[in-house]
C-alpha cells in the first residue's frame, strides 16, 4: 500500500525502503547467530556480531494484534478512517507494523495468519511503497 | 546489595501543587516553578536547602510558548543546586536519580517536578509532523498516537485474556467516583455511569475517549530527603518503604502483554523484596493511568490478580469509594490531572499524611486510614516504570 506520510528514512535503513520499492521485504540477517532483526542496526541485538546480510523475507506471519483508527490524527488522514494499523510476528522473523488490506475491520482478529501484499502501481507517484498484509 | 538495606531509609517530605485544569494565559514554566516553590514551601524548607532539581521530560511547546528546561526553572527560583537535570524521552530515571544523591550524600533535598500548559495549548500527543513529512516510520501506517499504541497492547490482551470495555468502563467509573470526592479534580461535578462510557466515541478502537487521559494545565512537585532528614520536618514523614526501576525498551508494538520481564513486573519485584512485603500487604494503589487498561495491565503486572482474572477482579465496588483495595483516590490522571508519576505519587503522599479532605480514606465513610500505599510511574508505551511503596513514619 501506499504510506500515509513519507517516512524519514534513516541511512542504516535504507535497503529495507529499497526493498519495498521492489516489492521486496528485506531484513539483516546477523551472519554470526541467524537472528534476522528490525528496525535496522550496526549490530545484532541478540550476539552484538556486526556481521550481516540483508536478505528477502518469506512474507508470511501472524497478527499479533491491530487497532481500527476512528479518529483521524492528523487532517489529511480524514478521508481514510476508519483504517487499520497491525502488528505481524513475521515467521522466523522480526516483529513489524503495518496495515492489512482487503478485510473489513470487523474480519480481522489477532492470531490470523497473514501474508504480505504489494499494491500494483509500483512506481507511478512519488510516495515511499510500504508492505500491507492481508489475512490468508 | 541486599535491597532490604535501602528499605525506609529515603522519604517524600513535601508536596507542591498549582492551581490545575484549565488554567489559560501561562506558560508551560510557570507551573514547574510555582509547583517546586510549593513543594519546598510545604516541606519546611528554604530554597537554598534544595540541592538537586530534577525536571520530568517536557514535550515540544505548545500554544506559542517556549520550550522549557532546567535551566530555566532553577534561574526562575533562584536556587543553583549542586545538579540539575531533566529528562529527554520518558525513561523514568528521576527516581533512582535522586536515591542516588541522596544515599551518597552529594544532596540532601531534591526536587521532582513536573508542569505543562498542555490543556489551553492544545496539546494532541500527536507526533509531530513537519513539512508534511513524519519523523518516524510508523507515520508512514498512520500510527500517530501514543494512545493506540496502549489501544494495540489493550486489543491483545482482550483476545489472550477476555479483558476488554466492560473492564475498562468500570476502572473508568471507579475513578471518577474517587475524583466526585476531590474538589481540584478536572472531572469533579461530572458524574459517570455505564452509558457514559459507552457512549463516548471511539479513538482508536478498542479506546474510547474515556479510556484516555484529557490534558491539563497545572504542575506538581515533591521534595525528597533523607528519612533521617525528613523527621525534623514539619511533615510527617513519608517513607519508601520500598523501590524498583525498569526498562523494557523495545518499540511499543514490538511489546508483548503479560510478560514477565515487563517493567512493571520486573520494577515491583524489586519494591516488594526490598519492602519484604506482597500485593497482601498493600493497602491503596496510586497508579500511573495514562489509560483505563494502564490500570489492568500494572494492577496484573503487580501481582494482585492472574492473567485472565481481571473480568472478576476490577469492580468498581473493589477499586471504587469504600472498596477494598481503593486506586487512583484522587480520580487520578483519567479524572483528577495529568502530571506524569507525580498525579499518583503525590496523592499517595497525601493520603498518608492525612490532608485528602473528602476523600481522605479513614475518615470517607466505609474506609480505613491506610499504612502501605503502592505508587507507580510509567514512561514511554510500558517501555520504563518505577514503583514505590510508601508507609508513614512516626
Ligand atoms: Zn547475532
Amino acid at each position: 500500500m501506499k504510506s500515509f506520510f513519507t517516512p524519514r528514512v534513516v541511512a542504516d535503513a535504507k535497503p529495507f525502503w529499497q526493498g519495498c520499492s521492489e516489492h521486496k521485504l528485506k531484513f539483516q540477517n546477523c551472519s554470526a547467530c541467524g537472528h534476522i532483526r528490525w528496525p535496522a542496526s550496526v549490530v545484532c541485538p541478540n550476539c552484538l556480531s556486526e556481521e550481516y546480510e540483508w536478505k528477502e523475507h518469506g512474507g508470511e506471519g501472524t497478527l499479533y494484534s491491530f487497532i481500527v483508527f476512528r479518529r483521524a490524527f492528523h487532517p489529511s488522514l480524514e478521508a481514510e478512517i476508519p483504517y487499520v494499523v497491525a502488528v505481524i510476528d513475521l515467521d522466523g522473523g522480526p516483529t513489524i507494523l503495518a496495515g492489512i488490506s482487503g478485510s473489513k475491520s470487523e474480519e480481522i482478529h489477532c492470531g490470523a495468519r497473514v501474508r504480505v501484499v504489494w499494491d500494483d502501481d509500483q512506481g507511478k507517484d512519488e510516495q515511499v511503497d510500504i508492505p500491507a498484509f492481508e489475512m490468508v | 546489595m541486599k535491597l532490604s538495606k535501602l528499605s525506609n531509609r529515603f522519604a517524600i517530605a513535601g508536596v507542591g501543587y498549582t492551581p490545575q485544569g484549565k488554567v489559560p494565559g501561562r506558560s508551560a514554566a510557570s507551573f514547574y516553578v510555582e509547583a517546586a516553590a510549593n513543594a519546598i514551601k510545604d516541606a519546611g524548607l528554604k530554597k537554598t536547602d534544595i540541592d538537586a532539581l530534577i525536571l520530568y521530560r517536557h514535550f515540544d511547546p505548545v500554544g506559542g510558548d517556549v520550550d522549557v528546561s532546567a535551566f530555566t526553572v532553577a534561574e526562575q527560583l533562584g536556587v543553583r543546586p549542586f545538579t540539575i537535570s531533566q529528562e529527554t524521552y520518558c525513561t523514568r530515571t528521576w527516581l533512582t536519580h535522586a536515591i542516588g544523591l541522596l544515599a551518597t550524600g552529594l544532596c540532601r533535598n531534591v526536587v521532582v517536578v513536573y508542569g505543562d500548559n498542555a490543556r489551553s495549548g492544545r496539546r494532541t500527543f500527536v507526533k509531530e509532523l513537519s513539512n508534511g513529512s513524519a519523523t518516524d516510520d510508523l507515520a508512514a501506517y498512520g500510527d500517530l498516537s501514543t494512545l493506540a499504541k496502549y489501544a494495540m497492547l489493550a486489543q491483545r490482551a482482550m483476545y489472550e485474556y477476555n479483558t476488554g470495555p466492560e473492564v475498562w468502563k468500570e476502572i473508568a467509573i471507579a475513578q471518577r467516583q474517587w475524583a466526585n470526592l476531590n474538589p481540584i479534580a478536572g472531572m469533579y461535578s461530572k458524574v459517570l455511569d455505564d452509558e457514559g462510557y459507552f457512549s463516548a466515541e471511539y479513538v482508536a478502537e478498542p479506546f474510547r475517549l474515556l479510556d484516555a487521559t484529557p490534558t491539563s494545565d497545572g504542575g506538581r512537585a515533591i521534595v525528597l530527603t533523607t528519612a533521617e532528614r525528613a523527621r525534623d520536618l514539619p511533615n510527617p514523614p513519608i517513607l519508601i518503604t520500598g523501590f524498583g526501576q525498569a526498562s523494557a525498551p523495545e518499540s511499543p508494538f514490538r511489546l508483548k502483554v503479560n510478560d514477565e520481564k515487563s517493567a512493571a513486573a520486573v520494577a515491583s519485584k524489586q519494591a516488594f523484596e526490598m519492602a519484604g512485603m506482597t500485593p497482601k500487604d498493600i493497602d491503596v494503589c496510586e497508579l500511573y493511568d495514562c489509560f483505563t487498561y494502564t490500570v489492568e495491565s500494572t494492577l496484573c503486572d503487580y501481582g494482585f490478580f492472574k492473567p485472565g482474572e481481571s473480568r472478576d477482579w476490577i469492580t468498581r465496588e473493589r477499586i471504587g469509594p469504600g472498596g477494598s483495595l481503593p486506586v487512583n483516590t484522587s480520580g487520578g490522571m483519567l479524572s483528577e490531572a495529568y502530571f506524569m508519576g507525580l498525579t499518583p505519587i503525590a496523592e499517595g503522599v497525601m493520603q498518608l499524611m492525612g490532608r485528602c479532605g473528602d476523600r481522605q480514606l479513614g475518615t470517607l465513610k466505609g474506609t480505613v486510614m491506610p499504612k502501605t500505599i503502592m505508587c507507580s510511574d510509567n514512561g514511554g508505551v510500558f517501555q520504563s516504570h518505577c514503583s514505590l511503596i510508601l508507609q508513614r513514619g512516626g
